[in-house]
């Protein structure tokens, strides 16, 4: 985790090509990250069911 | 989490034509992910999932090991969520100090507003899943840690009185009453007494920090027991703390609570800790001082914590399964 991302201080020039592709790639990441959070709690949701109702364990 | 300026207002959908925001005061990028870990200070979740751990695993009784990992990860959830909900509401401070100058918000590569509701979010849900899933007591002690922590510590406490560190101390001290509760349903004398542990402990080992990063404190005016009491007054209560802290630590033995193994480690672990502060207590720092006695005493506080902790698991979950 010691890689920080670049600090963005100032509004963004959305009509600048690769300021364009760095909003992208971090909706991107985001959206990712988001899928990835929402299919542990499916998961995990799924095991506490298992546990609770007795089957296992 | 995804309703920040960036998200909702700058570039709504991927199709959207961003180029008609350029410049647009107040636009930034959207937050990466990693900042949004950033904002959970997952160093201070270290210490709150394993003293958490550890009241889970010294309690009597059984839990089942998914219903216990849940109740861990909803314990590391809510101390997340409570530091987002602090970096929310101290931004503009933070902005002003050194050592928080780089967290997400001032640094500018995250909307404050992203932050509140990552913060509300995560603590929300740690609450009602631990409530689900593992009982409704140790999800109540959650929800009041958090408001704690972002409401009374950190709106309250920490900008109005010196005494921020010593009452704000019992937010960081009711991961191990959690998870004895998540176990057992119930709250005993044992993990009051663990409370009672880091809230003493958290005195004398903020303000050996307090000692060395007095200047950034006072720049932005937080009243830090070193700005407004001395720093001679300051050093004298870190030893009177660590004395009430042997007390305390010793009491689970006193009381027949903990076995040798963990009576022995604890007058070890906290004389060595009040031998530290007391060279911290009794001296005066000239100028151009690198104050390497309040540093030694600051890192050997965390690294007491963890194995006071230990030492009482040992006592507690190991030496009785080993039959030593």
């Amino acid at each position: 985790m010691s890689e920080q991302p670049t600090p963005v201080s100032s509004a963004p020039d959305f009509n600048d090509p690769a300021v364009l592709a760095q909003l992208r790639a971090r909706q991107r990441s985001r959206a990712l990250f988001m899928a990835g959070i929402l299919i542990a709690l499916c998961v995990l949701f799924y095991v506490i069911t298992i546990v609770k109702i007795g089957v296992w364990g | 989490m995804g309703n920040d300026k960036t998200m909702t207002e700058a570039v709504p959908q991927m199709n959207a034509q961003p180029a008609a925001l350029a410049g647009q005061p107040g636009v930034i990028m959207p937050a990466h992910w990693r900042d949004f870990w950033a904002l959970t200070k997952p160093g201070v979740i270290r210490l709150v999932v394993f003293t958490g751990l550890c009241g889970l695993l010294a309690a009597p009784g059984h839990i089942h090991p998914v219903i216990g990992f849940v109740a861990i990860l909803c314990i590391a959830m809510g101390a997340g969520g409570a530091a987002a909900l602090n970096q929310y509401h101290e931004s503009d401070l933070d902005a002003l100090m050194k050592r928080t100058a780089n967290r997400p918000i001032p640094a500018g590569r995250m909307d404050r507003e992203a932050a509140l509701q990552f913060g509300l979010a995560l603590s929300g849900f740690s609450v009602v899943i631990m409530g689900l899933a593992v009982n409704w007591l140790s999800a109540a002690i959650l929800a009041f840690s958090i408001f704690y922590y972002a409401v009374i510590y950190t709106v309250w406490l920490k900008p109005n009185t010196p005494q921020n560190i010593v009452i704000g101390g019992g937010a960081g001290a009711f991961p191990p009453v959690i998870g004895w509760a998540a176990v057992t349903g119930d709250v005993t004398m044992l993990p009051i007494l663990l409370f009672s542990i880091i809230f003493f402990w958290t005195p004398p080992h903020f303000w050996a920090l307090a000692l060395f990063v007095k200047m950034d404190y006072a720049r932005v005016g937080i009243p830090m027991m070193p700005n407004v009491a001395g720093e001679k007054s300051t050093r004298h209560q870190v030893f009177g703390y660590s004395l009430v802290l042997f007390a305390i630590t010793m009491a689970p033995y006193a009381l027949g609570l903990t076995g040798a193994t963990y009576g022995i480690s604890a007058a070890v672990l906290t004389g060595i800790f009040v031998a530290l502060a007391a060279r911290v207590g009794f001296r005066v720092a000239g100028e151009g001082d690198t104050l390497k006695p309040e540093k030694q005493l600051f890192a050997y506080s965390i690294v007491y914590l963890f194995m006071v902790f230990t030492a009482l698991v040992v006592d507690r979950a190991v030496v009785p399964v080993i039959g030593v």
